[in-house]
């Protein structure tokens, strides 16, 4: 299978996630990809995990250890295996919940999907959905209305703070439903993190996030990621929970054409309620990625087989 | 290849599109949608909602509308345009947001459809007399060219019914992607036609038809023996073939063609004919208009379009038409006693066959879809408006009821469609003033957080409505209302100046006008595609003056340096700005 | 009551809840997490099912593994209308036995074509999807000659039996591994109508149909 090669500076530089560690841990050497480019991920109890490039891709899916090229730099965060094809920053973006001693993060499942990692992304930061796709989880018709709410960049993160979605409660009495309130931050072009207010503590914050690894300009890997107050919840239930969400939005995700993400405005039609989204594809123009969007608009796209799926 | 797109090709069977199915094609690699409405009307539209780019294929047709999956967002049956956006239940959506509509027709019991205006429908000198028999068609995984090819040498074992023979069948040479055998030996005379639909490079759908139709009792054998037959084609056809899989697909879903900057003109007028004129109630008349050589634009419940009269007047009428009804529009015209020539005009000078000019619908009373349960109350002719929207709640799964206040039964208009309406319709004959606000209080009841209300009506009846509803609780925000006066709600935003720094015109931006507009008006045609301050397209600079942002596109620092404005939704803080156009 | 070992992206575990739901029988759902803590494999869950699958179910002390055979157990015990599993109609049992079989088949090529992609199981991928083309073609004759006679599914019934049940959570999440159905309409329009059933549910991945 011929790959279209990278070309994309600004991608490769960066980290991406490539695996949770304990499935590196506990199921041997993974075989995945980045950016078109086929890795070996592997790392036994009590050795170092390493990442290695493959300059051959043996056919048999068994084989994990194939002609391997250079060792890629590695660090784990956040319970995941991240790693570069280029020169990474000395640091990742970090999250300071995740530090607090009363916290447990989860590995929640690592999902591949058939769609760009720019896509898997816009559809974490969108709440008009919620009511039509994640119906009687994250919300309910009729009430479909989203509220205005701001959008800022800080230290070059984007931040969306004010969002707000109806959940209408289920009693019949006659209140008010209970409105949730989301703040949303981009501090890395794949990795959306949402906070939510905490059930146990009102003053703090849930953090859930999706670390998505573009494997090629086409398909990704969405890694799960929860970092909650509650440690006797039942792990389970949130899981589940977060894979059903994930799963819900699979048949939209995969359907949307194309699947490289168009960065210009027009090339598809934003509406208020799409204001982080908006300010993500400005982003993305801004940083120069290239890899697995669609910068001009003007110029035809020669799609792929694989944009046809 | 130029040539081609500019052909029909058949994309789909009539019997393709029972039970509300969403039909999914392509054509030449453009991904279609086939669908039919309730009316019978089929669509042929761009398999791609333009929101986010989502396959139409997954959402749902309900009879009148098309309904995207992702976010809910509606199109009408026929123009594709957009009639409802959930996410902003308040904003009726600009005109621009429309899906791609392909030419299509119906014909021999398939749906064709072309990529750009095409000529002729293929017809063929081997039409017999009645409808031919539709055969399954077939896709084969090989691309149209190489399917010529192999039909050229092919042997089909062709037979009108299972005790025919096959007795040299000759191949008629046909236009392109038609093949046409006939037998013209045997004292049978009859024809199969194969037409090819390129599907896209890789692949190709072989659609048959075969006429004369067999009898009944025969149909369906024959349909089985032209199965075997296409599927034995298809089994040489694809054993024979390399498939190239790097082999691309031209211009295959380019996100968008010319990007939808749509240049609008400035006029808005549509000429119609007047096809029904007619008494629906004592004093009020029904007319029906259809377009003369071009579409009625899309509209949604609550919306109102001008009417100009030959005595130069214009007067602003409600639609009627329920979902989905977009060949014609339908209003009420009453006769009012102090006419200064309108209704009165209407009623006595415009005739059947008469033809008018109108403008498109504008909305500036949209029915929000995201309430339970809303309460529709209309005073005499203000029922216009709420009849649209009931018609359109009655398809939905909102809970909703009808109040229909009329002086008498035979005020009652358009019983054809109240009547649709069973029991959510209810009627209020001969109340007086206090009758109508103890009768309105008692269906509001206190505030239930679930309810909202539409009224349109006389305005004494209005207030009552809106003084009624305060009393028991009704926030503002729930109570909507429609005054029907001749006179044009005032916006009450700001007038202001704009000076075009490389013209050095001075315009003004009135109340209720944007900059856009007043721009268009004045001849400068500036690029425009949501209309809604989201995209960026019709973005200009600012020289001088404060701008009143009002757009999602620009950032926070780019609002406060001041020196760009989004001309579709922003205005001023200052009484100038200067434009740098 | 009734226990179900359950994942909710499983898609066996949909075709017992589908049948549990349409027969509204009275269940609990015990939630196996199966990614990716493949708590399948677990030692207790193998005391269970020593082959460490899900679904399962306990009946009051009655377990059985297997999709098929919870599906033919449930229909049999459960179904006053005998429609699911027409046991007393000895060729239309036949046939709906014959497409459960097929069903094998669907399940190993596009389900397992779906765990490859969304779930990074090491299979063969280029065998599973065009075993699944191959599979769906076939489907797609027989349901379109299905709707020349005005019948609906695949057996010879007015009204869909587990076969049709067996079939459908393999067909609708096939874009999943990458398998489209754009070339099989009559399989598109009896989905459709699968989804329009009274007691249908959906699951995640499952968008749905509208009412006619």
């Amino acid at each position: 299978m011929s790959e279209r090669s990278c070309n994309d500076p600004v991608l490769e530089n960066l980290w991406h996630p490539v695996a949770a560690v304990p499935d590196v841990r506990e199921r041997g050497p993974i075989r995945t990809q980045l950016l078109g480019t086929y890795l070996v991920v592997s790392g036994p109890e009590g050795e170092e995990i390493v990442v290695s490039e493959l300059s051959d891709v043996p056919s048999d899916p068994q084989v994990t250890v194939g002609g391997r090229a250079r060792s890629l730099p590695v660090r784990e965060s956040f319970g995941f295996v991240w790693t570069s094809l280029g020169s990474p920053p000395d640091a990742l973006f970090d999250i300071p919940e995740f530090h607090e001693p009363d916290r447990w993060y989860e590995n929640s499942g690592s999902f591949g999907v058939h769609t760009s990692a720019g896509r898997v992304v816009e559809n974490f930061l969108d709440l008009a959905h919620f009511p039509f796709i994640h119906a009687g989880y994250l919300g309910e018709q009729p009430y479909t209305e989203v509220k205005e709410y701001s959008v800022s960049i800080e230290n070059g993160e984007i931040w969306a703070t004010g969002c707000e979605f109806y959940q209408p409660i289920a009693a019949v009495s006659a209140t008010d439903g209970q409105v949730t309130k989301y703040t949303y931050r981009l501090a890395h072009p794949f990795c959306p993190l949402l906070y939510k207010t905490s059930p146990l503590d009102p003053e703090r914050f849930d953090v859930i996030g999706i670390f998505v690894q573009p494997m090629t300009e086409v398909r990704a890997c969405a890694h799960q990621f929860l970092c909650l107050l509650d440690e006797t919840n039942d792990d389970a239930t949130i899981k589940r929970f977060q894979a059903i969400i994930f799963g819900q939005d699979k048949p939209i995700l995969e359907n949307q054409v194309p699947k490289r993400l168009p960065l210009d405005p027009r090339a598809e039609t934003p509406i208020k309620a799409d204001k982080t989204s908006i300010q993500y594809r400005r982003w993305l123009t801004d940083l120069g990625v290239s890899y697995g969007v669609i910068r001009d608009g003007n110029k035809q796209v020669s799609a792929t087989k694989e944009d046809v799926h | 290849m130029g040539e081609v797109l500019h052909r029909w090709h058949p994309v789909a069977a009539i019997s393709d599109l029972r039970d509300r199915h969403i039909f999914q094609t392509e054509l030449f690699g453009h991904e279609l949608v086939v669908w039919r409405a309730d009316d019978s009307f089929v669509n042929v539209w761009e398999n791609r909602c333009l929101h986010r780019g989502s396959r139409l294929s997954g959402g749902v047709n309900d009879g009148t509308e098309l309904v995207c999956a992702y976010h809910g967002w509606r199109y009408a049956n026929q123009t594709a345009g957009c009639t409802y956006i959930p996410a902003h239940p308040a904003d009726a959506p600009s005109r621009t947001v429309c899906n791609r509509v392909y030419p299509s027709l119906v014909q021999d019991g398939f749906v064709w459809a072309a990529l750009e205006l095409p000529g002729e429908l293929p017809s063929s000198d081997l039409r017999h007399e009645g409808d031919p028999l539709v055969l399954r068609s077939l896709p084969i995984d090989v691309s149209f060219e190489e399917i010529q090819h192999y039909l050229e040498d092919h042997e089909f074992d062709i037979h009108l019914t299972p005790n025919s023979k096959n007795t040299e069948a000759e191949l008629v040479p046909d236009d392109l992607g038609l093949f046409s055998y006939q037998n013209s030996t045997s004292h049978e005379m009859y024809s199969l036609r194969l037409i090819l639909q390129p599907f896209n490079t890789n692949k190709t759908i072989v659609h048959g038809l075969l006429s004369p139709a067999p009898e009944e009792q025969d149909r369906l054998a024959s349909l089985l023996h032209y199965n075997t037959q296409f599927t034995k084609f298809r089994e040489k056809v694809e054993s024979n073939t390399f498939v190239n899989p790097d082999q691309h697909l031209g211009d295959i879903n380019r996100p968008n063609d010319g990007w939808r900057a749509v240049s609008l003109s400035n006029t808005n007028s549509i000429e119609v004919e007047v096809v029904k004129k007619w008494k629906t109630a004592v004093d009020i008349v029904g007319f029906e208009f259809h377009p003369l050589g071009v579409d009625l634009p899309t509209f949604q419940p609550g919306a109102h379009i001008d009417v100009h009269l030959a005595n130069g007047l214009v007067r602003q009428y409600s639609l009627i038409n329920g979902p989905g009804e977009q060949s014609h529009y339908q209003i009420g015209v009453k006769l009012e006693q102090n006419s200064r020539g309108g209704s009165k005009f209407l009623h006595e000078d415009v005739q059947q066959g008469d033809r008018l000019t109108i403008s498109g619908p504008h909305n500036k009373f949209g029915l929000r879809r995201d309430a339970p349960r809303t309460i529709l109350f209309a005073g005499g002719i203000g029922v216009t408006p709420l009849l649209a929207m009931a018609q359109a709640l009655n398809r939905s799964e909102l809970d909703f009821a009808l109040h229909y206040f009329a002086q008498s039964e035979d005020h009652l208009a358009f019983q054809d469609r109240l009547e649709q309406l069973g029991n959510r319709l209810l009627t209020h004959i001969g109340l007086g003033p206090e009758e109508t606000t103890q009768t309105v209080a008692s269906i509001l009841g206190s505030y239930d957080y679930l309810s909202q209300v539409y009224s349109c009506g006389p305005p004494q009846m209005i207030s009552a409505i809106c003084d009624t509803a305060a009393g028991l609780g009704w926030p503002t925000k729930a109570v909507h209302y429609e005054y029907f006066t001749n006179d044009n709600n005032i916006d009450d935003s700001s007038a202001f100046e704009i000076h075009l720094a490389r013209s050095g015109v001075t315009l003004s931006v009135n109340s209720g006008q944007t900059i856009l507009e007043v721009l268009r008006v004045n001849g400068v045609l500036l690029d425009s595609s949501c209309e809604q301050g989201a995209c960026g397209t019709c973005e200009v600079g600012v020289l001088d003056g404060v701008p009143a942002h009002q757009d999602v596109y620009l950032n926070a620092s780019e609002h406060e340096a001041g020196n760009r404005i989004i001309t579709c939704v922003s205005r001023a803080l200052s009484t100038q700005l200067v434009l740098d156009i | 009551m009734l226990t179900l070992y359950d994942y909710e992206l499983s898609v066996n575990c949909y075709k017992v809840r589908l049948l549990l739901n349409f027969l509204s029988i009275s269940h609990k759902l015990h939630p196996i997490d199966f990614f990716p803590g493949w708590e399948h494999k677990s030692e207790w869950f193998k005391e269970i099912n020593p082959l460490g699958h899900i679904p399962v179910i306990d009946d009051d002390g009655y377990i059985l593994r297997d999709s098929n055979a919870i599906l033919i157990y449930l229909a049999s015990k459960y179904d006053d209308s005998l429609n699911w599993y027409p046991t007393h109609q000895a060729e239309l049992l036949g046939e709906v036995s014959q497409w459960m079989m097929f069903s094998e088949g669907t399940t190993n090529t596009a389900s397992a074509a779906r765990l490859h992609d969304s779930l990074g199981y090491e299979f063969d991928i280029e065998v599973c999807r065009s075993g699944a083309h191959r599979l769906f073609r076939l489907l797609d004759e027989h349901l379109w000659f299905r709707e020349q006679q005005n019948l609906g599914w695949l057996c010879s019934a007015e009204y869909p039996t587990l076969a049709d049940l067996a079939i459908f959570p393999d067909v609708i999440l096939s874009e999943e591994g990458g398998i489209n159905r754009v070339s099989y309409p009559a399989v598109r329009r009896w989905t459709d109508r699968f989804r329009r059933l009274p007691n249908f549910s959906l699951m995640a991945g499952v968008l749905p149909a509208g009412t006619l």
